[in-house]
């Protein structure tokens, strides 16, 4: 249970740190375009440096992510017996999943990043945080009643 | 004594009279040495660079005549000169010497040439004997003084050319340059001139297309790059980061289609095209594909203005940290100047002499004249003794960096009082 939970934290806190990276990169981005080189741009690292440290920290993040996922299911089966899969937060659960999974396979093959990277990366970060929200809908991961 | 200042500048001088008056760094020793045998000249350095040629001297209270240096030296006839000189002396020297070191006097405000100028020109003029004690203290202020402008204002930080601002933006897009290919599209002496900057900050390799494809060859060679012809332009250029044009094609070489192609090729890793060409060579499309930047010359000279104006308010915070240096070092300097000190522990001495003699004379009855004459010679002599060694130890004292503590330090033991800041000839 204890596994459970410290994995998917550390797959959160990778989102997060990414999806970061990844508002400083359309910023940043934007600025050069525009050719706007002074001001808040000069304190800003250079933009491979930024994209760098997003996928890095997505790369890091999701083996976490996962096996977060299945020491979960793990979990849910040796204490509840059966897994309900439409349980809502395992259903955004594995949604956001996927979308981490989409944005590293398009890194891969395609060398997705900039702003197409960033709205994939903002839509993990989404799915992630109504999953977190969904805490409140889902029968066994109410933290108030543990 | 003073320090002056005599010399022709980028602003003052047309280079005529500039290279006119330049000496070469392997006769700079022996105009040193002629320098400072100059009627008044006690210590001298000479300054002379491309945008100035300068004359400091340490000399007495009076002046010498520089302009008469300047005449024996280089037998330029004077009216020629003359009109384009400026000569600078105390408080003004000192401040144009600060000024000039922390590159406020340059041609491009804030570059950091200047600064090692000047200390090469005190190196040389240490070598040979021509500077020492007062124009040693001046220069090292002078080089804390740059220092402190360099650290406290961003006067030299920004780029102020175009090459170095598209290295600026090149390391802003890719971090650091080391191992990103340049690809050279036309052959000419301003493509040269910025692969050369890119290079310089660890860029590795180097591809040149030219229309015409000997001189692609040999620009090539001259960076140890490779040549390509202009027919295989587009299936190259995906292969470099960062993308120079210069042709003189009247359409756009690069459009739109070409930096989807590019960026496809390369995964989208990033790309940046510097546009050096005019009619442009690069279609300003291609700025709106994610991945790809297109500077062009307008762009690049836009950053360059507007860096050069940054410099300008900069400067303006390092006048007044120079104003406050200089004063500073004027008060310095007058309480190194000996001679009031001196002058005010002699009559010190003087009249507790006169005193003493006063108070017992009347206890000695009548003395022959030789009885008198001993009781002044031994009076004087107990009184110079005791100034010789304060003299010493004050003159030997303000050679050195403590100079300042030291001499304020017999003002008080002997109560002389507090100086007056035109006391001294400084």
């Amino acid at each position: 249970m204890f596994a459970h939970i410290a994995l998917i934290f550390t797959g959160y806190a990778a989102l997060v740190l990414s999806f970061g990276a990844s508002l400083l990169y359309l910023v940043e981005e934007r600025a050069l375009k525009s050719k706007q080189s002074s001001g808040r741009l000069a304190r800003l690292p250079a933009l491979e440096v930024i994209d760098e440290i997003g996928f890095r920290s997505l790369l890091l993040g999701f083996p976490f992510m996962t096996l977060g996922l299945i020491a979960g299911t793990v979990v849910a089966q040796s204490t509840l017996g059966r897994v309900n899969p439409f349980d809502p937060k395992i259903l955004l659960s594995i949604l956001m999943w996927a979308v981490y999974l989409i944005l590293l396979y398009t890194r891969w093959s395609a060398g997705w990043r900039g702003r197409r990277a960033a709205y994939l990366v903002a839509s993990a970060f989404g799915f992630a945080l109504i999953a977190w929200a969904a805490n409140y809908f889902s029968p066994f991961h109410g933290f108030a009643r543990l | 004594m003073t320090f002056q200042l005599l010399g022709v500048n980028h602003k003052t001088a047309p280079v005529e009279v500039r290279e006119r008056l330049a000496i070469p760094e392997s006769r700079l020793p022996e105009a040193l040495r002629r320098f400072i045998q100059h009627p008044g000249v006690e210590e001298g350095m000479i300054l002379s660079t491309c945008n100035r040629v300068e004359l400091l001297a340490r000399t007495p209270k009076e002046g010498a005549d520089l302009r008469g240096f300047l005449g024996d030296y280089w037998r330029v006839d004077r009216s020629l000169v003359d009109p384009h000189l400026y000569e600078y002396r105390e408080k003004d020297a000192i401040r144009h010497l600060f000024r000039v070191t922390s590159s406020l006097d340059s041609m491009v405000i804030g570059e950091a040439q200047i600064l090692g100028q000047v200390k090469d020109a005190y190196a040389t003029a240490r070598a040979v004997g021509a500077v020492n004690s007062q124009m040693d203290q001046l220069l090292t202020r002078a080089f804390a003084v740059a220092k402190r402008v360099r650290t406290e204002t961003a006067v030299g930080s920004s780029a102020v050319s175009v090459a170095s601002v598209a290295v600026e933006l090149a390391k802003k897009i890719f971090g650091s340059l080391i191992g990103k290919q340049v690809y050279l599209v036309g052959a000419g002496k301003m493509t040269e001139l910025a692969a050369r900057h890119l290079l310089a900050n660890g860029a590795s390799s180097i591809f040149v297309a030219n229309r015409t494809y000997d001189r692609a060859i040999r620009l090539a060679q001259k960076f140890q790059g490779q040549a390509i012809e202009f027919s295989r332009l587009y299936d190259t250029c995906d292969r470099a980061d960062i993308i120079i044009t210069s042709t003189g094609s009247p359409h756009a070489i690069f459009r739109r289609e070409h930096g989807e192609l590019f960026l496809s090729r390369r995964k989208n890793r990033p790309m940046f095209f510097i546009d050096i060409a005019v009619p442009r060579d690069v279609d300003p499309e291609i700025n709106k594909l994610d991945g790809i930047f297109v500077y062009d010359m307008d762009d690049l000279q836009q950053a360059v203005d507007s860096h050069v104006a940054d410099r300008k308010t900069e400067a303006e915070k390092a006048e007044s940290i120079i104003d406050t240096e200089v004063e500073r070092f004027q008060t310095r300097l007058e309480t190194l100047d000996l001679v009031p000190t001196i002058v005010s522990l002699q009559d010190h001495l003087e009249s507790i002499r006169q005193a003493e003699i006063d108070r017992v004379r009347g206890k000695l009855g009548p003395l022959s004249a030789e009885q008198q004459l001993a009781i002044e010679a031994l009076t004087r002599g107990i009184v110079n003794k005791i100034m010789h060694t304060h003299i010493s130890t004050l003159k030997t004292a303000a050679r050195e960096p403590e100079a300042t503590t030291v001499v304020e330090v017999v003002r008080r033991l002997f109560n002389l009082g507090e100086k007056k800041g035109s006391g001294g000839d400084a």
